[in-house]
């Protein structure tokens, strides 16, 4: 983690986006681009992270690793499992979502764009610039609770059905995402915590496409 | 006395007539002025009597972010459902928690209705040991789930009984009928109203003014509040405000159409005759006669519509003409009232005679609104010539004679020189053809719709809810009907197959059936036994989702389907299918299936590739099929128009014609009155091509009737030629100025349904108000010159004993 911090402090001097945070004096938005400014130039991500789902409708709490890797050099590819060995795997490569489940040899592929989840805020990649925040989100506010500036924002167009909050929580010191938290409408919520970040890790073309061999096709919903 | 005694007759007269317009009743169904023999108008009517409420009000939010609109719809939602004694119920985009807590009887229904293979693979996957596999299957879902809302929606339904596996793509309900358009932006919530009779437009107007009344002081609360972004905007659209917006503009239509013509009438003969009683006298007979035939009208057909409320413009404006050619041979001849009727009656009745008849050919339209309309005008017309003849020529007698010499003016302009009026009888003519040949636009508006309301917010909100709802996969309704619910599936099979072929003929894109939501005796009767077996699982299967973890509201969905299953099963009797129980579920079928008047009728969606084309129309209707497009209707209307157009229009040329080569037995005259109507049409078709005047399925019905008039015009002022040896300054002032008047007056009448709200009747007054200028001008300006071009020298005293007027 401390690495990861120690690179993204090298990155953000290196990049003008950085002086657009001088041109505002709205401290909220001062926090946000913050956030942005890290994400700026990282192109390649690996990020290993905890899953955790508290849901009105289940007695216990759902807790989960996974790893994702994001390359936004070629047309934003993505790769989300979860699970050791991985139970459920999504790629993302161009415009097509494939999602795959080992255990029962199962997949199934679809338009990326059709993709109208709250995961579809992972799987485009963080927003990189102020322009891009505001077309995917509302600022609702920020507030700082313990060492963190938590970004409440309501995403815009169909990830916005289900949700009543979406939080990016990074660090108040540098304003690295720490975790991402979500409440649904039912009063569910998930949240999914930064174990590990590594940037420009090194990726081969078969993790964001891989085997199907011996895989069935099939309609998850 | 005798003035007092007048003027309580006229007012008498007056408050008759106004009485006769309030107390008429105005219908705002458009659909039954649509030609029944086509499959579209069949099905927009079928849409209309099947599955719009006559109380359901559409209102729209838009807004700038989809939290904007989804907090404020809540809101609104909210509000409007404390309001019990105006709204009985409220519909929004359906969330999780409404699904959860009133889905249960419409997923229990959709099992109880589905086939029985399906229902038996069902009762397989709960029975135990497969019900834990099941379960252990769902809470790997929800813990695998790379998005959140699939691990909610699993949790909610841990047995996986939402999963129907529907037969057709896009069956399910949501996607036919969404309420929130994707980006989130924009919602509408549909609101049942209560508490008054929703089939009465005045009553529907007063019940919309106090709904409005109470959103918009929601909307001024909501907007005032000065958060940034979260303004909403809204509209009203659905059945209620089409109602109160139709009848609302036929009232207005009826009273502006008859005011402007009684205005412009009056100003007219005050010009013309510079006389104020008499022309009281006139407007109390125009009164008179608009009461008396709305009466006979009220009696005979109970209810104007949309266009046949554009007659009494039109009558006011021909039936004023009897009463000038009574007021004129007054003025020349003295005498008693009967000699007055002697001398003019029998041309006035064969004039109301024949007009009348040229209105009624408009029944041979294949448009029902229109052959309305000139029924009502020809039952005007004839109770017109009476009134006149015996109301209005006393009149005429006792106040012709006291009139000023001063008074009569020459105010008709001279004929044109006859080198002019020659030249012009070569060059217009060829004018006409050639600009017909630079014809840039499509001779008949495509798309023309003759009911649309001109100005229409409650059109607007629907076409914005349609795009944005639907976007570009915007379907169009098909309505299968048959007597029963068996009937209806295997005509719902029928259709299938049919937009089968046109898909594969690429007529088609895609069909969506709804054969899970239209009740099926045959299933219901086979999948009741194996639901009292599922029923007394229950308990069990609800003792282990709770022992899988699942807390209360992870049990309620499966809970409540197993009550439904309870209660239908309670309800069904062995023979008669059951409908879905529950408000959510209730109104959710009701849109797609109904049952009315011993018919059952379903929705299908289509989505053709070329909606204006008529091929994918007879491909897929048959007589239990019909489709709602309006792209297409405009296309058959068309279509069908032009067929009138020949069918009435040309065997009506050759009769007329060898009737005039009779009655002149002069081949001058009748080339005269021929090169009049031609001259006449060809300053229609360069008006056509020249500026914005266009023709529509509508307003192409008026060209009879401009035939007619112009008829009418030219053999007047030809006999009146003959009469006096081709003295052009006696025919001026004589039938020259009767002509004139009655040209001016029908102008107005026609002109004044300008104002009209349907486009329909805006576009034909509007034509027959320039056709009929048109006419007057070459009937009272250029035939005078025509004919002495083509009588060179005066007319033998055997012409000039032909009396006809």
């Amino acid at each position: 983690m401390e690495r990861f911090t120690f690179h993204l402090l090298i990155l953000i001097s290196l990049i003008p986006g950085v002086s657009l945070m001088a041109d505002t004096n709205d401290a909220e938005e001062q926090v946000v681009r913050r956030w942005l400014s890290t994400n700026s130039g990282v192109d390649v991500l690996k990020v290993e992270f905890t899953q955790i789902r508290k849901l009105t409708s289940l007695k216990s709490t759902i807790r989960q690793q996974g790893v994702l890797w994001i390359d936004r050099r070629e047309g934003a590819r993505f790769r989300w499992q979860i699970g050791s060995p991985p139970r459920t795997i999504v790629t993302r490569v161009k415009n097509e979502l494939l999602v795959m489940r080992p255990r029962s040899l199962q997949y199934e592929k679809s338009p990326a764009t059709e993709s109208k989840n709250s995961m579809a805020i992972l799987a485009g990649g963080f927003p990189r610039a102020w322009e891009e925040f505001q077309k995917k989100y509302e600022l609702l506010g920020v507030k700082i609770l313990n060492g963190t500036h938590r970004i409440n924002v309501q995403p815009k167009g169909e990830l916005a059905h289900g949700v009543r909050v979406l939080t990016f929580v990074t660090g108040s010191a540098k304003g690295v995402l720490q975790s991402i938290d979500l409440i649904l409408r039912d009063g569910s919520s998930q949240q999914i915590v930064f174990d590990k970040v590594v940037t420009s890790p090194r990726l081969s073309d078969d993790l964001f496409e891989p085997d199907l061999t011996g895989y069935r096709a099939v309609d998850f919903k | 006395m005798k003035r007092i005694l007048y003027a309580a007759v006229v007012i008498l007269i007056s408050m008759m007539a106004v009485l006769a317009i309030v107390r008429v009743r105005f219908s705002s169904d458009v659909f039954e002025l649509l030609p029944q023999n086509l499959p579209e108008a069949r099905g927009l009517e079928q849409i209309n009597r099947y599955f719009s409420r006559d109380a359901q009000l559409i209102i729209t939010l838009k807004g700038q972010s989809a939290r904007a609109v989804n907090e404020a719809t809540a809101s609104l939602a909210n509000t409007l459902s404390q309001q019990n004694a105006l709204i009985g119920d409220l519909f929004r985009e359906v969330d999780i928690d409404r699904i959860v807590a009133e889905g249960g009887p419409l997923v229990a229904w959709a099992w109880f209705n589905g086939s029985p293979e399906r229902l038996a693979s069902l009762e397989r996957r709960l029975a135990s040991p497969r019900s834990s596999e099941t379960l252990e299957e769902s809470l790997e879902e929800i813990n695998d789930a790379f998005d959140t809302e699939s691990a909610l929606l699993r949790s909610y339904d841990p047995l996986q009984l939402a999963r129907f596996g529907f037969s057709s793509e896009g069956e399910g309900v949501s996607s036919l009928d969404p309420m929130r358009s994707p980006s989130g932006k924009f919602e509408i919530i549909y609101v049942e109203g209560s508490g008054v009779d929703f089939s009465d437009y005045r009553a529907v107007r007063d019940w919309l003014t106090k709904v409005r009344g109470l959103v918009e002081q929601w909307l001024k609360g909501w907007n005032g509040k000065g958060v940034k972004n979260m303004e909403v905007e809204i509209g009203y659209t659905g059945t209620p405000a089409f109602m109160s917006e139709v009848g609302a503009g036929m009232e207005r239509d009826m009273t502006i159409s008859v005011l402007l013509t009684l205005v412009l009438i009056s100003a007219l003969f005050f010009l013309v005759h510079r006389q104020v009683t008499p022309l009281i006298w006139l407007l109390a007979a125009m009164m008179g006669i608009l009461a008396i035939t709305l009466t006979i009208a009220e009696l005979a057909l109970g209810e104007l519509s949309v266009i046949s409320v554009g007659f009494a413009a039109i009558l006011m404006g021909l039936s004023v003409d009897y009463a000038i050619v009574l007021y004129r041979e007054a003025l020349g001849n003295s005498g008693s009232p009967k000699t007055l009727r002697r001398a003019v009656g029998p041309g006035i009745a064969w004039a109301a005679v024949t007009t009348a008849a040229v209105f009624l050919s408009l029944n041979l339209s294949s448009l029902p609104g229109l052959a309305e309309l000139g029924n009502l005008v020809a039952l005007g017309i004839l109770v017109g010539a009476l009134v006149m003849l015996f109301g209005f020529a006393p009149v005429a007698v006792r106040f012709a004679g006291k009139r000023s010499p001063r008074s009569a003016r020459n105010w008709v302009p001279s004929s044109m020189g006859r080198r002019v009026a020659g030249i012009l009888a070569v060059l217009v003519p060829l004018a006409a053809i050639g600009s017909a040949f630079m014809l840039e636009k499509q001779v008949m508006e495509a798309e023309f719709h003759p009911f649309r309301m001109k100005e229409s917010p409650a059109l607007t909100t629907w076409d914005e809810m349609r795009a944005e709802l639907h976007g570009e996969s915007q379907t169009t309704p098909a309505v299968i009907t048959a007597a029963n619910f068996g009937e209806l599936h295997t005509q719902l099979q029928a259709f299938e197959q049919r937009s089968s072929r046109a898909q594969e003929a690429g007529l088609i894109e895609r069909v969506i059936l709804p054969d899970s939501w239209v009740p099926h005796p045959e299933h219901q009767r086979r999948n009741a036994e194996l639901l009292r077996a599922l029923v007394r699982e229950g308990p069990r299967l609800l003792s282990e989702i709770d022992g899988a973890g699942f807390t209360k509201e992870g049990m309620d969905l499966t809970r409540e389907v197993m009550n439904s299953w309870t209660h239908y099963l309670d309800q069904y009797d062995g023979r008669n299918p059951v409908r879905p129980a529950g408000s959510l579920a209730k109104w959710t079928v009701d849109q797609i299936v109904t049952e009315r008047e011993d018919i059952v009728a379903a929705v299908v969606a289509l989505m053709p590739v070329n909606p204006r084309d008529r091929e994918w129309v007879t491909a897929v209707c048959d007589d239990h099929s019909n489709i709602a497009s309006l792209p297409s209707l405009g296309t058959a209307l068309n279509e069908r128009i032009a067929e009138d157009l020949w069918k009435i229009f040309v065997p009506m040329l050759v009769l007329l014609t060898a009737v005039l080569a009779l009655v002149y037995r002069s081949w001058r005259e009748l080339f005269l009155t021929l090169l009049a109507l031609f001259f006449g049409g060809s300053v229609i078709v360069i008006l056509t091509v020249w500026t914005p005047l266009s023709w529509n399925s509508f307003n192409v019905c008026g060209i009879p009737l401009l035939f007619g008039i112009g008829l009418d015009f030219s053999i007047h002022m030809l006999f009146a030629l003959r009469r006096s040896g081709g003295d052009l300054e006696a025919v001026r002032n004589g039938m020259g100025k009767a002509v004139a008047f009655c040209g001016l007056s029908s102008a107005i009448g026609f002109g004044s349904l300008a104002t009209a709200s349907a486009d329909g009747l805006s576009s034909l007054g509007v034509v027959c108000a320039i056709g009929i200028l048109a006419n007057t001008f070459v009937a009272v300006i250029l035939l005078p010159a025509w004919y002495r071009l083509v009588h060179p020298v005066s007319n033998s005293a055997a012409d000039i004993g032909d009396q006809v007027d």
